[in-house]
């Protein structure tokens, strides 16, 4: 074995590609967060960390993708594929962490399992608009999980090079189901033109790399000689070929590497059994033919790693007639000794300034500086997407969750027409600027949720009729207003229910987005759309009063409670409309401050007229 | 073999370099238009759109 070569481990020269790894995701959440916070304050942190993580993710698999072309079409970026796995588990990170905050925010403290609820409340696979996108994201983050499991040398050579690669093709399908994930999901609800822009780049660049390399790669197969009446076939003069270099010719389908090495010329697969690497592109260093990829080395005179390594790649038999090196196309097994073709030693040699990267060897200057350029460059590239995407994200609504802050009402529990308290103006507190107040009776309508994505506990609803003293948070958005209670405590001797006449306000058509009141009204960020849907049903489900969010051209927001025609919050019968575009037509109804819309599933159809 | 194996990649990469565009224009030109009410029925809590 070759006193030079050692198995690739922790090494400076990874140390300080993870470095400059880390730097660069960090500065990237630090700009994507501080920007967010400073363009959207009214987002909730655990919004800005699930869109920064799945951003970030996002871009480090566009950089993982670009690496490979790169390195194809020009070979000073080998030492970024050389570690390039680093990248790709660092990619899964964050994209599990996107994940796993997702999963938390929208889908768990609900009355379905997490995963239930990511995979089957939205069923909409007949229209491309509502096309359920988180299943899409899940599938991406198995595969991703898959390779990032299996990016260990261990699992290489235990599943063998063919299947190891053929499961690390699958970061395609993954790339192609991130796509889909962020055009059917996030893009159905952000407009701005600037995002679609940063995701058409990043697919254009993609491909245009993919396509040059290709390009490149094509040619090369393309270019195939004649056999002679021997079947050998002719690959060139000797005095073309650099000394430790090597020729790459294409042979009977399969590209060979033809090496010049101390006054012979030998030639064995260029195919690494590593990881496919292009041994052709590779030098002989301690008498070694050395993979650029990953510095696997195998002896030119028979195609075998030095001891104790085991792999073994094709040789081919070759000669060389008047300076001619000519090569028997028909490869030899794996590991089979064949003797160099000699030639005139004096035979010149072309110069070789091209610095050649190895993992385990000291990095040439003249990489270290494109390298230096290459890095800084990607890591402001990165700086610029952060910021660009953090600062066009929609407004979230400036609805307030008075979390961990505990208020006190009292009131009467009623059920009827939504889950609420009744009590005066002045216990509830003062209403919101603007509100009309001239014509608001001295009762107010507060409906009522629970915890999480529910109702109110049953403990409450046993209270109905009654008097209490409640416990809990309020949530609030412009005139309307919920209560999370905690806790209640019937009232001795409090009065009886009051009652309220509903006001008639007549038919009416109204367009909007059935939502869940709770999330709509402050508790979520975003509280509608289509990535809130599957949150919103949930919510719904557990009991959280549905509401129609109906908006004018210019920019009126009204929101209107929906109830059965037997006096009941409408609920589970509205599931499959709930976060979609719709027409709700029904009877409006004013109680105390809340407009009611007496509807019922069969009044509701949806709107999904596109946008062009 | 490696020719084969490159034969597949470019099939997919040309199958990807095809889909997906399409796939992400598709997905933008099929996104609804929001819905919009000429007015606000008298009588309802009506706050300015707080997302603009």
């Amino acid at each position: 074995m070759s006193a030079g070569y050692r198995a690739v481990q922790w090494s400076p020269g990874k140390r300080r590609y993870d470095g400059a790894l880390g730097a660069t995701l960090a500065a990237y959440l630090a700009i994507f967060l501080a920007v967010t916070f400073v363009a959207r304050p009214e987002i909730t942190l655990e919004t800005a960390l699930i869109r920064a993580f799945g951003t970030a993710a996002l871009a480090l698999l566009h950089l993982v993708l670009a690496i490979g072309p790169l390195a194809r079409l020009d070979r000073r970026f080998l030492p970024l594929l050389w570690n390039r796995r680093h990248l790709g588990v660092t990619m899964f990170l964050c994209a599990l962490a996107h994940g796993v905050f997702a999963l938390v925010q929208f889908h768990a403290l609900g009355v379905r399992n997490p995963l239930v609820s990511l995979l089957a409340t939205n069923r909409r696979f007949d229209s491309l608009a509502q096309f359920p996108f988180e299943p899409l994201g899940l599938a991406a983050l198995a595969i991703l999980f898959l390779m990032a499991a299996t990016s260990h040398d261990f699992w290489l050579a235990n599943l063998t090079a063919p299947v190891w690669k053929a499961l690390h093709m699958g970061v395609y399908a993954a790339y192609a189901l991130v796509v889909a994930h962020v055009a059917l999901g996030a893009l159905q609800d952000e407009r701005a033109p600037a995002l679609v822009g940063v995701l058409a780049a990043g697919l254009a660049a993609i491909v245009a790399l993919h396509l040059a390399a290709a390009a490149r790669e094509w040619r090369l197969d393309r270019a195939v000689a004649a056999a002679g009446a021997d079947g050998y076939v002719a690959c060139g003069r000797v005095e073309e070929i650099a000394e430790g270099r090597a020729r790459v010719v294409t042979l009977a389908g399969e590209r060979v590497a033809v090496f010049r090495n101390a006054g012979t010329i030998s030639a064995l697969s260029n195919v690494c059994q590593h990881q496919n690497g292009p041994l052709g592109e590779g030098r002989i260093v301690d008498g070694c033919v050395t993979c650029p990829w990953h510095g696997y080395q195998y002896r030119p005179e028979d195609g075998r790693a030095p001891a104790p390594f085991s792999e073994r790649v094709p040789t081919f038999r070759v000669r060389v007639e008047r300076g001619v090196i000519l090569v028997d196309p028909r490869p030899l097994p794996p590991g089979t000794p064949v003797e160099p073709a000699r030639f005139d030693p004096a035979t010149p040699a072309p110069g070789d300034r091209e610095a050649f990267f190895v993992g385990y060897l000291p990095l040439p200057r003249e990489l270290r500086n494109f390298l230096t350029r290459s890095v800084v460059a990607v890591g402001l590239l990165f700086g610029a997407v952060a910021g660009i995407v953090a600062s066009q994200q929609s407004p979230l609504g400036a609805g307030v969750y008075e979390y961990g802050v505990e208020s006190q009402l009292e009131g009467v529990v009623r059920l009827e027409p939504v889950p609420s308290l009744w009590t005066t103006r002045a216990a509830a507190g003062a209403a919101e600027p603007g509100a009309a107040e001239a014509v608001e009776p001295p009762l107010e309508v507060v409906p009522l949720v629970g915890a999480g994505k529910r109702g109110p506990p049953p403990a409450i609803v046993a209270l109905a009729g009654r008097p209490v003293r409640a416990r809990g948070s309020w949530i609030r958005r412009g005139p309307e207003r919920l209560f999370e209670i905690v806790a209640a405590e019937a009232v001795a001797g409090g009065a009886a229910s009051p009652a309220i006449a509903a006001s008639a306000l007549g038919g009416a058509e109204l367009r909007g987005e059935i939502v869940d009141s709770k999330c709509f009204l402050g508790v979520m960020k975003p509280g509608e759309g289509k990535s809130h849907k599957a949150c919103a049903v949930l919510c719904i489900e557990g009991g959280s009063p549905a509401a129609l969010v109906a908006r004018t051209a210019t920019g009126e927001t009204a929101l209107f409670w929906l109830v059965g025609g037997d006096g009941r919050p409408l609920g589970r019968e509205l599931l499959d409309v709930v976060g979609e575009p719709v027409a709700v037509a029904g009877e409006l109804l004013r109680v105390g401050a809340r407009a009611i819309l007496v509807t019922d599933r069969a009044k509701i159809r949806r709107v999904e007229a596109p946008a062009s | 073999m490696i020719a084969a194996h490159r034969r597949r990649h470019r099939w997919m990469m040309a199958l990807l370099a095809l889909l997906l565009p399409l796939l992400v224009a598709l997905a933008l030109v099929a996104r609804p238009a929001a819905p919009e009410n000429a007015a606000l029925p008298a009588g309802a809590a009506v706050f300015p759109d707080d997302r603009r």
